[in-house]
């Protein structure tokens, strides 16, 4: 077992329900919600946040909007739909009780 | 001082050094090769971009305005390796019954076009199977000789529909190597190196060298066969092309055996003049000799390996030969309104049935054709074209049936096909045909004709003689010129069974030998100035 692929495959299955939760606080550009998870050090790098934003858009669980930028071109930003607050919410619920279960095994008996 | 080269990249446009072009260059086509067969892949790319030129502007400023290869290098830091873009391979349900593995070495069919003859489609099959592509080329000429050529449209099919393999990606894709980026690297490297070399050692030889070095196709045998098959390639195309041009040239279009002015002939009698022959024998021509001059070509490639690529012959011979396909069609289209309904008008003769047991058929000795008594189906030869009339030796056909009633029946059936029913049944009509019924004799003419003024619409003249079950038949003269049901001098006996009555006669009384009677009869039908007078000798040699 490859302990670094490990490593990367539980942060990839919590990514799409941590980008959900930063959303949930507000519409955000790329960049924040990279500096976010980046703080959270949930990422290292930002090339895994685009394919992961794309496919929640097409999932309709995200939404975007362009605005016009000072230098360069006009920027994406996404807000979450309803759609994606109740899967934010389902994900939420099976996070809790996930790391309730985990914090468990985890304790001496 | 470097080369800079200017690019737009998600909008925004950047001097940027050679070196880091290529080192960019490369990072794009690997992070693209992720989203391979991903329909959001494009909208990914393009982010992506957006992105990194934003992060190349932040490092952009009033004294520094050309991208070097560190922004790259920094760039990347920031962004992350290709792998790094690959989203969880689970999160796609349809690929969960995949292993992973699996789902990686899956190949996709492209056309090879580093490894081509004509288009790579045999090539690129031959990947996705991954059998010897010269098995492939093989097998795909078989074919062609089976189908009679039509699986030449197959072909088209898959040169039209099935995509070359441009990128990196998709040549890895085609092979069923895994689109890592490993690979990739790999693939590009061994590219370059190849190039390179090609260029260096100039020369075609060595650049066959390489080509082979990197297709697998190297073994002796492979090159044998290829130039064996390349031989026998060359062969048929020369065949078709010669056997096309003897018949323009030598026989000036001896259509259906028209003779030398078989062209004029045909034209007239069918086509009305109106242009369609000349659009069909186009067709012909051009549908045919497309292909024969393919298959020259493909052969002289096989066996010397190092012919040069004549480009865009392909492309043109395929036009050539879909231009041909359609006039042949749209000639053909518009020559079969012409025969679309049809027509027939019936009349029939009950003879006497005092005449005894033996009905004597004779056909008319031939003044029109100039034929053997045997029948000759070349429509050409039976078809003569006066001012007044034409005459038609076929297509005329008189056969016997068996039938429960006490007489003889003669059954005459005209047919015609034309635009419309009308037609068709106006053509019907116009058609006269000679029979005389005398007796226990009939006697038919071995042509119809119709005015001069009607076209040729299959016209059609069948002769049926019901025969009671038990009766004879005795078939005189010329009559292997109208039938097929037996040679003159026979006597046939009608057997109760079913319709396909020639299956069913049981030839000459004389030669069963349970049979009390054996017939010997001679007959002579001469036919002066419109009268008809039969001869006729009857001798019955009884046994015992």
């Amino acid at each position: 077992m490859d302990i670094e692929n490990a490593k990367a495959q539980m942060r990839k299955g919590v990514l799409e329900f941590c980008i959900l939760s930063v959303l949930q606080r507000g519409e955000a550009y790329p960049s924040d919600i990279l500096s976010a998870l980046k703080d959270a050090k949930l990422i290292v790098v930002e090339g895994t946040l685009y394919p992961l934003l794309t496919r929640l858009k097409n999932d309709d669980l995200l939404n975007y909007r362009w605005e016009e930028s000072l230098q360069g071109p006009p920027r994406k930003y996404y807000n979450i739909t309803a759609a994606g607050r109740k899967f934010q919410g389902e994900l939420k619920k099976t996070w809790d009780e996930l790391s309730e279960a985990v914090k468990r095994t985890q304790k001496p008996q | 001082m470097n080369k800079t080269i200017s690019i737009n990249l998600g909008g925004s446009v950047f001097n940027i050094e050679e070196d880091a072009f290529f080192t960019l260059r490369t990072y794009l086509e690997n992070i693209k090769a992720n989203f391979t067969g991903d329909p959001a892949g494009e909208e990914i790319m393009q982010d992506i971009e957006v992105r990194i030129a934003e992060l190349f502007n932040e490092r952009m400023n009033e004294r520094k305005n050309v991208v070097v290869r560190t922004d790259v290098d920094e760039v990347v830091s920031i962004m992350g390796q290709p792998e790094d873009y690959k989203v969880d391979a689970d999160d796609n349900a349809k690929n969960k019954s995949y292993s992973s593995n699996t789902r990686h070495k899956q190949r996709r069919l492209y056309r090879d076009e580093e490894d081509k003859v004509l288009s790579g489609v045999c090539a690129g099959l031959s990947h996705y199977f991954r059998i010897d592509p010269i098995v492939v080329r093989l097998l795909v000429v078989l074919i062609f000789f089976i189908s009679g050529g039509t699986a030449i449209l197959g072909y088209i099919l898959f040169w039209a529909l099935v995509p070359k393999a441009e990128t990196t990606a998709e040549k890895l894709q085609m092979r069923g190597e895994t689109v890592d980026i490993n690979n990739i690297t790999r693939m590009v490297n061994d590219e370059a190196k190849a190039s390179a070399e090609r260029i260096n050692k100039f020369g075609q030889k060595t650049a066959q060298q390489v080509r082979y070095a990197t297709s697998n196709a190297t073994s002796g045998i492979g090159r044998a066969l290829s130039i064996l098959f390349g031989f026998i390639i060359m062969m048929i195309g020369f065949g078709l092309l010669i056997g096309l041009l003897s018949m323009l040239i030598v026989s000036d279009f001896n259509f259906f055996g028209f003779g030398e002015n078989g062209f004029d002939t045909l034209n007239n009698l069918v086509f009305s003049n109106d242009g369609t022959l000349w659009m069909l024998a186009t067709g012909v021509v051009l549908a045919m000799g497309a292909p024969a001059v393919a298959l020259i070509y493909l052969g002289i490639k096989l066996i010397t390996a190092s012919a040069k690529k004549i480009k865009g012959l392909g492309l043109s011979l395929l036009s050539l030969f879909i231009i041909g396909v359609v006039l042949c069609l749209y000639g053909g289209i518009k020559t079969g309104k012409q025969f679309s309904c049809d027509a027939e008008i019936t009349t029939s003769a009950l003879i006497d049935s005092a005449i005894g047991d033996t009905l004597f058929v004779s056909v008319l000795p031939d003044t029109i054709f100039s034929r053997s008594s045997n029948r000759n189906n070349d429509f050409g030869d039976l078809t003569k074209i006066t001012e007044s009339s034409i005459y038609y030796g076929e297509p005329l056909n008189l056969h016997f049936e068996p039938t429960n009633d006490d007489s003889y029946k003669v059954q005459v059936r005209k047919s015609s096909q034309g635009r419309s029913n009308d037609e068709a049944r106006g053509l019907c009509k116009n058609i006269s045909y000679d029979y005389f019924i005398k007796n226990d004799s009939a006697t038919f003419a071995s042509f119809f004709t119709t005015p001069s003024t009607d076209k040729f619409r299959a016209q059609h003249i069948e002769v049926i003689i019901y025969v009671p079950v038990g009766k004879y038949i005795a078939l005189g003269s010329n009559i292997r010129q109208i039938s097929w049901a037996g040679d003159e001098g026979e006597v046939l006996r009608m057997d109760e069974h079913g319709a396909e009555t020639e299956h069913y006669i049981e030839h000459s009384l004389d030669e069963e030998t349970d049979s009390s009677s054996t017939i010997i009869e001679t007959k002579t039908v001469n036919f002066d100035d419109g009268e008809l007078t039969v001869k006729k000798e009857v001798k019955r040699k009884k046994r015992d």
